[in-house]
């Protein structure tokens, strides 16, 4: 096995090498080009992953011929260019190998999506063995944390051998209270340290169970979590970890704002739908704090959840990697919980990602640690060094201004060489990316999704990497609302800047070539490049431009069946859900059933068979249905609500049914659109403001 | 020893240091070739008369500044002794400038010859007759121009550099020489004079005489010989006319098997042993004969080797020759001629002239160095210069170092110094990247300093002289990486370098290939081909093979020189058919042009060998058969071996092709694979078929062939991912299924 890897690596380097390296003319480069785009849209439309695979090799191909290029011939060194050029040239080059290292780690990390499924459990109970739920929280509001303890209270799991833990660092009566009431442990300590790592360890000392399974107070388990995952665990002693996707049933701010929830794949579907399921094929899936099983015996090993680091769910999976622990990704939505409300949550969440990734990167690097396997180094340095991502994302959209406004030469081609050899490394890689991930991220919309976050993380991974204690947890706000429409300007500056002088490097670069320029193929090439780039940023302010939520709970479209009766006891109609939320439903309204806003009645879901009814009021009814407000609930009745809700074994099985296939060029058209839409927004609020200052001051100095 | 050239550039320059100019290189046109009144070996007295254009001026001299100066070297022949010499100076000078402060001086070897007064008449050309002092004449010696010009009164400002103080020499200037020769004894203590005399700067002609048709050995000796004579004669070129039997009457070499047909060379019949003797040329008196004998042609190859090795005693007028031991087999590119390229050349060792310059407008400090031809730099930054210069710390405003590679700029720096005159005290790099395609085998590397003195202050205290500029001897040209290789044909490298011949410099994988019965004309071709070879290589080509066209078959593992008329050549049909221009019938024709060849070429390399040959087709139309040509093409007896053929048609001289070798004005025109002599003119040709020499790096190698085929790079690449594909598969899906079944 491993020689024979050895000889292919041989056979295909040396004709790749010569692929790569020939230095041909622009005549002989556009053919190449041509080809090789020709090929590849031949190849993307071939079903077999076979087919996939090559396309793979001919963008890494197309890519690195067009790296070694650079690298060889078109860096502005020699007579006529200045240490000025050279600056720009030697960021621009760096933020290039940056993305061609991502492009080929991010191949290597996705060639294989293992789509492993849950395994069997024992025939017999008895065999299973005894979990411990852990549901840490340090200040979200017991709102928050009801569902999740209900929801894991009713896990399909024997009850003497599970143990539900409610990990309070809040120190809360109301929560001890609660805990008391519905009979699970509250477990506190003296001290908050080390946060949810601090947490958990803590609790594991305090408990027996043979694994682990961790729930983020938001993360709501749907029922059969347990009996998905445990198999696994059971079936081979060596794994250490179970990790299930983190769903989330309302919109993030992307889609809150840009209005794709549900049609475009959010920002972590690539990474719950298709990474972590390619990490899992070269065995490097790893822990993401929530909604995972963790074998007790392992953490023991390790000495627990890691601590140094702000991402202690990745820098413990990468220990109990390193110790030979294996883990395992059941790519099966088995939790879901609310998605950060605002951009600015949502930005801090990320900011603490990244610096959490840049301290592993410092601390434990997955390059030189000791017991990983290659493809393990390779997974976590890509999920690393994604993180990076802040410095290149912020050269790719202003260095086309060092040469339009500055004039600086940081490419020494002729803008028609430039075309022919980064063609095909764009367009190859985009088409295979969109042939990988299509399914879980729609071309293009990761420039909006990175424009957004660039600058933020730039500041906390470099001092990161510079000393990993620099910076401070910081704990992802959730269930707040944004009550109205607004531009959050504080977030969007760094946007608003960029936009700015991209606008301005646009203006010059018309000028320079109305006014004649010896180079009009250089001039344009910048220009269209700007205006790309202007697309992408106008992206990122409309993500900045907030929009209101309408409902404060959210509601969750789905057909269960459902029964009203009109009082306790009585006659009961049954009817189906239209849709359904914490605080009430919507239901078909049963045809013989006459009822009035303000009636009381009685609910009962049954998603399963289930006998608890739900006082509720009518709001609204008409049209074939009848909407209700539930009254106030007793733990037997929330309970049933959330098994209805959320706890439904097939509860985000198909979710995802109603996205839209990636089309490329659709995908640019919607970016683009949104990148209207934000420049829009940005200019309305740009000049409301200049407008309500001028007005202030001329008010001010009237009434002086 | 070496050969110096002189530039355009350094002849039109102000030699303001007494640069020690050596020689002129033949000019570039013919036309331009020294016509002396009489040879040189012609008689007891005679005259000649020389202008500056043959002493190497192509351009006129100029003088500028207050005090401009030049100077040129005139050489003359050790047998001969001037009796009488005078200069017609042929000049012009500003008209503006103050008469009675300005004048003209000539100097020879330092002694002033005759100041020239300037006038108003004078401005606009004037003739001037100078008589030199035949006493004066040395065989190395420098004439010299000066000029002090002023346009100011003697206490008014004035502009050193101003440019209307100016006078030219035109080359049209002449010496005429009467000398007389200087009898001198035979000698071979004097070898290779007078045969060969370094003080004179025409081609070098010597009759080779045999006894009859000479065979193979004979000639192998007489190759020898030539090749001597070659490395000897330089860049002057070599001319060996043959004669079989008749002694001609000047100079002479004459090879003898047990004496020969000539009347009072009798004795030379009863040696028994190898020798080399000098004798009077029994028809002409005052010449003398280089004479080998030997008992057989093998004891003439030992004569010959013993000579061109050095070995001989050279004392008397006669040397016999016991046993020779010849030295082992040369390696590739060894010999003094060549820089090694695998460390850094030091420029000071070839420099010609001093690294230091003074003045204003300053001459260029040159180098030169030979490249082995062959040399195929692997990145266009192979080739690197590090230029160690200093300047002196004067407040000279924008002046410069431009640095030139074969009179091409390559590179320069700007001297300014913006915040005053600092100290100098260590010398600072300038750093150059060579571009390949400014390589030859004879290399010229030009620093030049262009000193400008600050205009803006004019009655400023001003003194030239303290302008200098000097390379350090250990600047160093480096060539960083490179592979022995060259894509043939390249008749323009065969030229240029005597390649492929002059890679072992002892000729040790030449065969000269003559026909069955060479005649006079085709054997002074080869000689002459052999001594282009031995100007290359500078050594004793004691191991040249000869053979005629009927020992083709036994040839292995050599480059072969042909030399012979297409219409003697008697060549097997394979030979034919790789000769870009062969005899069909009595019909000359050019071999035909595949429609793939033409396209590969017009659109791979941009070459239009349609357009070529169709050229070279109007060319022999009009020749007829009076023409002469040099083909280069692939072995037929063996890959990577190449054959270079010295041919004429029916009506044509082979002389002419190899006379064409020599003479640097037309050999500059040879390329590719076929040349064409005729009236004096030659054109050179690219005909598409290649063929490789040396080995690449395999890396660099696969690069290059798809450079070549670049339409196979995408089909190639989708092949390669493909195949990946299928593979990759195969071993994921093996993985993939252990990984599920918890093996791995």
């Amino acid at each position: 096995m491993r020689l024979s890897v050895i000889l292919l690596i041989v056979a295909v380097a040396v004709p790749a090498y010569a692929v790569i390296s020939a230095p041909l003319s622009l005549f002989w480069q556009s053919f190449t080009a041509i080809g090789m785009l020709v090929a590849a849209n031949v190849l993307v439309r071939l079903r077999d992953y076979r087919w996939a695979l090559a396309l793979m090799g001919l963008s890494v191909l197309a890519s690195s011929r067009y790296m070694w290029w650079r690298l060889t011939e078109t860096l502005p060194l020699g007579h006529g260019f200045n240490a000025w050029d050279m600056f720009w040239a030697c960021g621009l080059i760096i933020a290039e190998l940056y993305a061609y290292l991502i492009l080929i780690l991010g191949f290597v990390q996705t060639a294989w999506p293992l789509h492993r499924k849950p395994e069997p459990l024992p025939a017999d109970p008895s065999r299973w063995p005894t979990v411990d739920v852990f549901i840490p929280s340090y200040n979200e509001p017991l709102q928050v944390v009801r569902p999740t303890v209900l929801a894991a209270l009713a896990l399909d799991w024997p009850r003497d051998k599970l143990n539900i833990y409610l990990l309070d660092d809040g120190r809360r009566d109301e929560f001890r209270q609660f805990c008391e009431e519905v009979g699970v442990t509250h477990l506190t300590r003296s001290d908050n340290k080390h946060a949810k790592a601090g947490n958990i360890n803590a609790a594991l000392k305090r408990t027996h169970g043979d694994f682990i399974a961790i729930f983020d107070c938001d993360h709501i388990p749907v029922r059969s979590f347990l009996q998905m995952t445990m198999g696994t665990m059971i079936a081979d002693p060596q794994i250490s970890l179970v990790q299930t996707p983190h769903h989330f049933f309302s919109p993030d701010p992307f889609e809150r704002n840009l209005n794709t929830f549900r049609k475009v794949p959010n920002e972590g579907e690539l990474f719950y739908g298709l990474i972590q399921d390619g990490n899992d094929f070269w065995d490097a899936s790893f822990f993401c704090g929530s909604c995972a099983v963790l074998r007790r015996q392992t953490l023991d090993e390790i000495g627990g959840i890691a601590t140094e680091t702000v991402t202690e769910d990745a820098h413990t999976s990468l220990r109990m990697h390193s110790r030979g622990w294996k883990s395992a990704y059941i790519n099966i939505p088995q939790a879901a919980g609310l998605a950060t409300e605002s951009l600015s949550a949502h930005v801090g969440q990320r900011i603490r990602w990244a610096r959490g990734m840049a301290q592993i990167f410092r601390v434990d690097n997955p390059m030189i640690m000791r017991g990983l396997k290659l493809g393990q180094r390779l997974c976590y340095t890509n999920a690393m060094m994604h993180f990076f991502y802040g410095v290149p994302r912020l050269i790719f959209l202003t260095s086309p201004l060092a040469y339009l406004l500055l004039g600086a030469d940081i490419i020494k081609a002729q803008g028609w060489m430039v075309l022919a050899y980064a063609m095909p490394h764009v367009l190859l890689a985009t088409i295979t990316n969109s042939r990988l991930q299509g399914r879980y991220r729609h071309s293009f919309w990761a420039e909006i999704y990175e424009t957004v976050l660039a600058t933020f993380i730039i500041a906390p991974t470099l001092l990161a990497v510079i000393n990993p204690k620099l910076g401070k947890f910081n704990v992802t706000a959730k269930g707040g609302i944004v009550d109205r429409d607004y531009f959050d300007k504080d977030i969007a500056k760094p946007y608003y800047l960029l936009f700015l002088l991209n606008l301005a490097g646009f203006s010059v670069g018309i000028g320079r070539l109305l006014l004649g320029n010896p180079h009009p193929d250089t001039v344009l090439l910048n220009l269209g490049w700007t205006a790309y780039n202007l697309l992408i940023i106008g992206g990122a302010l409309a993500v900045a431009s907030e929009k209101r939520q309408v409902r404060e709970a959210v509601r969750v479209r789905t057909r269960i069946p459902a029964a009203i009766a009109t009082e306790p006891g009585g006659e009961a109609y049954l009817t189906d859900t239209l849709d359904v939320s914490y605080g009430g439903a919507a239901l078909q309204a049963p045809e013989s059933l006459a009822l009035q806003p303000g009636q009381r009645l009685q609910v009962l879901l049954m998603p399963q068979r289930n006998d608890v009814w739900i006082d509720a009021v009518v709001r609204r009814c008409g049209h074939r249905m009848v909407a209700v407000e539930y009254e106030a609930m007793s733990i037997a009745q929330e309970s049933a609500l959330v098994q209805a809700l959320f706890g439904r074994a097939d509860a985000w099985m198909q979710w995802r049914d109603r996205q839209d296939r990636d089309r490329p060029l659709h995908a640019f058209g919607e970016v683009a659109q949104n990148g209207l839409r934000g420049a829009r927004a940005f200019f309305r609020w740009a000049f409301t403001t200049i407008f309500n200052r001028t007005a202030d001051r001329s008010a001010r100095s009237g009434s002086a | 020893m070496r050969s110096f050239k002189t530039s355009l550039a350094l002849a039109a320059a102000l030699l303001a240091a007494a640069t020690a100019l050596a020689a002129a290189e033949p000019a570039a046109e013919p036309a331009a070739r020294p016509v002396a009144a009489t040879t040189a070996v012609a008689g007891t007295a005679a005259s000649r008369t020389l202008s500056l254009r043959d002493l190497g001026m192509l351009y006129s001299l100029k003088l500028r500044t207050v005090f401009g100066q030049a100077s040129l070297p005139l050489n003359l022949r050790s047998d001969q002794v001037v009796t009488g010499a005078s200069l017609e100076l042929r000049y012009a000078h500003s008209p503006s400038l103050r008469f009675d402060l300005s004048h003209l001086s000539v100097y020879i070897n330092d002694q002033l010859l005759r100041t020239i007064p300037l006038s108003a008449e004078t401005a606009s050309g004037a003739i001037a007759q100078i008589p030199i002092d035949p006493r004066l004449l040395l065989p190395n010696n420098q004439i010299r121009f000066e000029l002090v010009a002023h346009y100011a009164k003697p206490n008014e400002c004035e502009d050193p550099a101003h440019t209307t103080l100016w006078a030219d020499i035109s080359n049209e200037s002449r010496i005429t020489l009467n000398f007389a020769s200087l009898p001198q004894a035979p000698a071979l203590e004097n070898l290779p004079a007078p045969l060969f005399d370094a003080g004179d700067e025409r081609r070098v002609r010597l009759p080779f005489v045999f006894a009859g048709n000479p065979d193979a050995t004979t000639l192998k000796a007489a190759a020898i010989v030539a090749a001597w004579f070659g490395a000897q004669a330089s860049y002057r070129g070599a001319d060996f006319p043959v004669s079989f039997g008749p002694l001609p009457d000047g100079h002479a070499v004459l090879f003898t098997i047990g004496g020969g047909p000539w009347p009072g060379l009798e004795r030379l019949g009863a040696r028994r042993e190898p020798s080399v003797s000098v004798l009077e040329n029994p028809s002409a008196p005052g010449h003398e004969l280089l004479v080998f004998s030997a008992p057989d042609a093998d004891g003439l190859v030992t004569a010959a080797a013993a000579l061109a090795l050095g070995k001989l005693t050279l004392r008397g007028s006669e040397a016999t020759i016991g046993s020779l031991q010849l030295p082992a087999p040369r390696q590739p590119w060894v010999g003094p001629q060549w820089i090694d390229p695998s460390r850094p050349f030091r420029l000071a060792d070839g420099a010609i002239g001093p690294l230091s310059v003074t003045g204003l407008l300053p001459g260029p400090i040159s180098f030169e160095f030979a490249l082995p031809p062959d040399l195929y730099p692997l990145s266009e930054s192979s080739v690197q210069v590090q230029l160690k210069y200093r300047a002196a710390p004067v407040s000279a405003v924008s002046s410069s170092l431009n640095v030139l590679f074969n009179e091409q700029f390559i590179g320069g720096v700007s001297l300014d110094r913006k915040n005053g005159a600092k100290a100098v005290d260590s010398s600072r790099t300038l750093k150059l990247t060579v571009p390949p395609a400014l390589l030859r085998a004879r290399d010229r590397l030009d620093a030049q300093y262009h000193f400008r003195r600050d205009t803006n202050s004019a009655c400023q205290d001003f003194d030239v002289t303290a302008l200098q500029g000097s390379v350090d001897p250990d600047s160093t040209v480096e060539i960083r990486s490179y592979a022995h290789f060259a894509e043939m044909p390249a008749l323009e490298k065969f030229a240029d370098g005597g390649y492929p011949y002059s890679r072992l410099s002892d000729l040790g994988e030449t065969t000269i290939v003559l026909p069955a019965a060479p005649v006079e004309e085709e054997i002074s071709a080869a000689l002459i081909a052999v001594s282009h070879l031995g100007r290359w290589t500078g050594d004793a080509a004691t191991r040249v093979g000869v053979t005629t066209t009927d020992g083709l078959a036994s040839i292995k593992d050599q480059d072969i020189l042909l030399v012979g008329r297409l219409d003697r050549l008697g060549l097997p049909e394979d030979w034919i058919g790789r000769m870009p221009l062969r005899l069909d019938g009595q019909q000359i024709e050019l071999a035909p042009i595949g429609t793939l060849l033409a396209f590969n070429e017009r659109w791979l390399r941009g070459h239009d060998i349609g357009a070529a040959r169709e050229h070279a087709s109007h060319v022999l139309v009009d020749a007829g058969q009076r023409f002469a040509a040099i083909e280069g093409f692939e072995s037929p007896l063996q890959r990577g071996r190449s054959v270079v053929l010295l041919t004429a048609g029916r009506d044509g001289d082979v002389r002419d092709a190899a006379l064409a070798l020599t003479d640097a004005g037309t050999a500059q025109f040879m390329r590719g694979a076929l040349a064409i002599v005729q009236g004096g003119k030659l054109s050179g040709y690219e005909l598409g078929e290649h063929y490789d020499v040396g080995h690449l790096p395999w890396w660099f190698a696969l690069r290059r062939w798809f450079n070549l085929h670049p339409y196979l790079i995408w089909p190639t690449a989708l092949l390669l991912v493909i195949i990946l594909g299928f593979v990759v598969m195969g071993l994921m899906r093996r993985r993939a299924a252990q990984r599920l079944a918890h093996k791995i």
